[in-house]
């Protein structure tokens, strides 16, 4: 037996979402709770793969299945397709198995040719109504099945109107619209050499295989990448009964929300248009009215809508966003959804039922996307200045948040700027590791190169400030201290503002408010955390970074990278002069300034974490990126370690390696210069004892992470260093100190000898991840 | 490192790839489940098996994507750790990972539960 392709609404249900989309699922079940649901079957999503599969082409099992689908509609609504008495009309809409509004294609009134136009008009005694819905079926089929533009239909409506001296669509009578009628078809047949189709059939084929191409049009694979919805999973195809909004004053056409989808408020949230299609709505050519008006207007309809409404938010326990006709009083519904809704919106939303008693508390925390809290964590565009603002370019939102600032070059000057109490935005063709501290002290940060994952957005991203990358239309002149974008240009502390949700630039200061945990969004949090038994740490390099996560929720770090520290400039100088040493003294002599510094980062720490559990990598990266690059610091370098310049590039040069990544780095660093192991466990153990001492209640047990292991033996060498000194430390001063030796699971070889490797690591504190 | 390329030059090719469908996600951004996981869960048990209360997490930007959370979860890892802004979101989707991992029955108890506690705070 095959496969069966295609459901009547009555066979379908609300969980069958994989095989009949969204929309067809829930058709079927409002169908099936008795609302008003025009009569209609769906094709499947398998269907949309097999077109795919067989070439581009509807097989015949699938067309023959449809065939029967539509003999039982025909039976059902008492009307026949293309027939010249009783004449069926259709739409034919998409609709995956996630929503993807607005992504793919529709047509309506399916089903009119020449001859049934004319019934149409004689059985309505509505002429105009009749031509009407032609003229928009053919323009509607031109451009979502033939691909011609839909800028030319509406042209020839304004010749039309221009020639009338009339300018709403509504004013046009029965003879214009036969008139545009005839025009569309006369281009029709000009632009495709053939005429418009007049057999219903070849209508319904060619719309539902252009129904199936639209799920890979460019604008559905670009909702799809951001959505994170994969390619696989197809279309379905909804082929359903017309209801007519545009059949007179008595009917009409609208959208609405259960709730708020911007604020989340309980009220009905909509608009409609008496005596209109749909596409009138969205398109916008007349204005809509609000859906409390239709209580004035038709309050029977209305009463019913309200009903309507309560029994799906309950059927569905989540905000619903639907489509209604209204056709002679009568009301149709034609979609029903969980509607999409603001961050803001989905706390409230979510809290509100719960105190309603319409869902738990689980399925109130299943209601919320968690990236959607992204959008409220950062501090926010003042809304009201933002709308009258005009972005003067648009790149990628790399880091989400808004910043508003004066333009800097380079990060000594945003460092400086920042100290002098500016508020500065980071440009620069893009960002490397020493520019850090530079982009802490800015806003956000704009680069001309650079994607998603570049450095500048990860860094930033950890931060959590703004950034916009990869705006590669400015051209930026660093000797000049100035960019040029669009022709214009722009100079050091010019005022910039960059919205890093929507990647938007702008060539103004705009005012910013901050983000904060409290209301909905705290209690709803307070769910959460009651319900997960994963713990949540974070990753921190700085104590303000530490104390942000605390604020936010975090119950220790994973992971402070201490090479992060070392960039910073009090530290960098001692670094590379331990770097380029070359004997054990002169390292010794470099470790021993670097050891208070280093203490104090982790105290700074401890303090921020209040006694939560922190873990601390040791020096991870190639020692050659901590080199000196330009010609003074590498002659300051230099002087100070006795040595020339020439000698001095030629040591920096050796560390030169051809693959760093793989080369002498993590625990290796450590094998072959314990010494910089025994300083870090100094300065972690030191740290410890005193922020202890110093707060009696709290119980710092340091986590020390010794990266990149790949053999239980190098381990265990490291960690006996590590141990030796630490608890020399903590005998010398007689405190009472736990601590824990761990490491990273990162080389594919550690993973395959993780049980060798735990009889030495007391945590994997990371499992490396790509 | 076990796909073969890092970060800081997988950006040169893996735009083709994405346009070849040969990878649908960034694996820096998201964790590749089906290969990498399969290390993951490897170095899980294997640990495990030596030290039954080894603590385990994950970090990196992994840390902070509710798909990669949910795996977590799965495997039954102790933590994950993600950059500070990204830790509401972490938490939410380790409720939700949870929820999802939950027995059944479990799940209809806290139903019935959580349903009758706020009908009565709202009187």
């Amino acid at each position: 037996m095959s496969k069966k392709y295609v459901y009547m609404f009555a066979e379908g249900n609300a969980n069958m979402r994989e095989l009949l989309g969204g929309k067809g699922a829930n058709l079927a079940e409002m169908a099936s709770l008795g609302l008003p649901v025009p009569y209609g079957f769906t094709i499947t999503t398998e269907a949309c793969n097999a077109y795919y599969d067989d070439g581009k082409k509807i097989n015949k099992d699938i067309m023959s299945q449809i065939a029967v689908a539509l003999k039982k509609l025909e039976k059902q609504a008492g009307r026949k397709l293309g027939d010249a008495k009783n004449p069926l009309l259709v739409s034919v809409r998409s609709g995956a198995r996630a929503s993807m509004p607005g992504m793919m294609d529709t047509i309506l009134n399916l089903g009119i040719n020449d001859e049934v136009a004319e019934t149409i008009a004689k059985k309505t005694n509505n002429e105009r109504f009749a031509y009407d819905s032609y003229r928009r079926f053919i323009q509607m089929f031109s451009d979502v099945v033939m691909e011609l533009s839909k800028k030319r239909f509406e042209e020839i409506i304004d010749e039309i109107k221009e020639k009338k001296g009339v300018k709403l669509d509504t004013e046009l009578d029965a003879d214009d619209m036969k008139e545009l009628v005839k025009r569309f078809k006369a281009f029709y047949k000009k632009e495709l050499k053939e005429d418009f189709p007049q057999d219903t059939s070849v209508q319904l084929e060619r719309a539902i295989e252009a129904v199936f191409r639209s799920w890979n049009n460019p604008r559905a694979i670009f909702y799809r990448k951001e959505n994170d919805i994969p390619s696989s999973w197809g279309t379905a195809v909804n082929v359903q009964m017309m209801v007519f909004g545009n059949m007179g004053n008595d009917c009409g056409t609208g959208v609405a929300f259960t709730r708020n989808p911007a604020t989340g408020e309980k009220k009905l949230f909509g608009e409609f248009l008496m005596n209109a299609q749909g596409e009138d709505v969205v398109a916008g050519v007349r204005t809509p009215q609000t859906i409390d008006q239709l209580k004035k207007v038709m309050p029977g309809a209305y009463n019913d809508f309200v009903k309507i409404c309560n029994t799906l938010e309950n059927h569905y326990h989540d905000m619903q966003d639907m489509e209604f006709t209204i056709q002679e009083k009568k009301l149709f519904m034609l979609q029903t959804r969980n509607g999409k809704r603001t961050a803001t919106a989905a706390l409230k939303i979510a809290c509100d039922m719960v105190k309603e008693g319409k869902v738990s508390i689980d399925q109130a925390l299943m209601m919320v996307e968690p990236k959607q809290l992204d959008a409220l964590l950062h501090p926010q565009f003042d809304a009201e200045t933002l709308k009258k603002a005009k972005p003067i370019a648009k790149a990628l939102p790399a880091s989400p948040g808004a910043a508003c600032g004066q333009i800097v070059f380079n990060a000594e000057d945003a460092v400086r700027e920042h100290k002098n109490g500016k508020k500065v935005i980071l440009v620069r063709l893009e960002t490397s590791p020493e520019d850090i501290e530079g982009m802490a002290a800015a806003e956000g940060v704009l680069t001309v190169r650079g994607g998603m994952t570049s450095h500048a957005a990860v860094v930033a991203r950890g931060m959590g400030e703004c950034c916009v990358s990869g705006c590669g239309d400015i051209k930026i002149d660093y000797a000049k201290k100035q960019f040029t974008l669009n022709d214009k240009v722009y100079k050091e502390f010019d005022w910039l503002s960059l919205d890093g949700s929507t990647g938007n630039i702008y060539g103004e200061a705009i005012k910013t408010v901050p983000a904060s945990i409290s209301g909905d969004f705290k209690k709803f949090m307070k769910w959460a955390d009651e319900r997960r038994t994963l713990k949540i740490r974070t990753n921190a390099d700085t104590p303000k970074d530490a104390a942000q996560a605390l604020a936010f929720g975090a119950e220790g770090i994973g992971l402070v990278r201490t090479e992060h520290m070392f960039f910073q400039e009090d530290k960098i100088k001692a670094i590379r002069e331990m770097i380029v040493s070359t004997t054990a003294e002169q390292r010794k002599a470099a470790l021993e300034k670097v050891l208070p510094l280093q203490q104090k980062d982790f105290e700074g720490i401890y303090e921020a974490m209040q006694g939560n559990p922190v873990t601390i990598r040791y020096l991870d990266p190639p020692l050659h990126e901590f080199v000196p690059t330009n010609e003074k610091d590498i002659k300051e370098l230099a002087k100070e370690m006795g040595m020339t310049t020439a000698k001095l590039k030629q040591v920096c040069d050796d560390l030169h390696e051809f693959n760093p990544m793989m080369g002498h780095r993590g625990c290796r660093l450590a094998v072959t210069y314990p010494e910089i192991a025994e300083m870090q466990t100094k300065a972690v153990i030191r740290a410890a004892i005193k922020v202890n001492k110093k707060h009696p209640k709290w119980h710092v047990v340091p986590e020390i992470m010794i990266p990149l292991v790949g053999d239980v033996a190098e381990l265990k060498y490291v960690k006996n260093i590590v141990v030796k000194t630490a608890d020399e430390e903590i005998k010398k001063t007689k405190a009472n100190l736990e601590y824990h030796v761990g490491t990273m699971i990162e080389i594919p070889r550690a993973a395959l000898l993780a049980d060798e490797i735990a009889k030495e690591a007391e945590f994997f504190s990371s499992v490396q991840t790509t | 490192m076990t796909f073969g390329f890092s970060r800081d030059d997988a950006g040169k090719f893996l735009g083709s790839y994405y346009d070849a469908k040969i990878y649908e996600q960034d694996p820096f951004a998201r964790l590749d489940q089906h290969g990498v996981g399969k290390l993951v869960e490897m170095a899980v048990k294997l640990g495990k098996e030596t030290r039954p209360n080894i603590k385990l997490g994950i970090c990196g930007e992994h840390g902070g994507d509710p798909a990669s959370i949910e795996f977590c979860d799965r495997v039954g890892l102790t933590y994950v750790s993600c950059s500070p802004y990204r830790v509401p979101i972490a938490r939410l989707a380790a409720a939700q990972a949870a929820i999802k991992h939950a027995p059944k029955k479990e799940e209809k108890k806290a139903v019935k539960k959580t349903a009758k506690k706020p009908a009565k705070k709202s009187k």
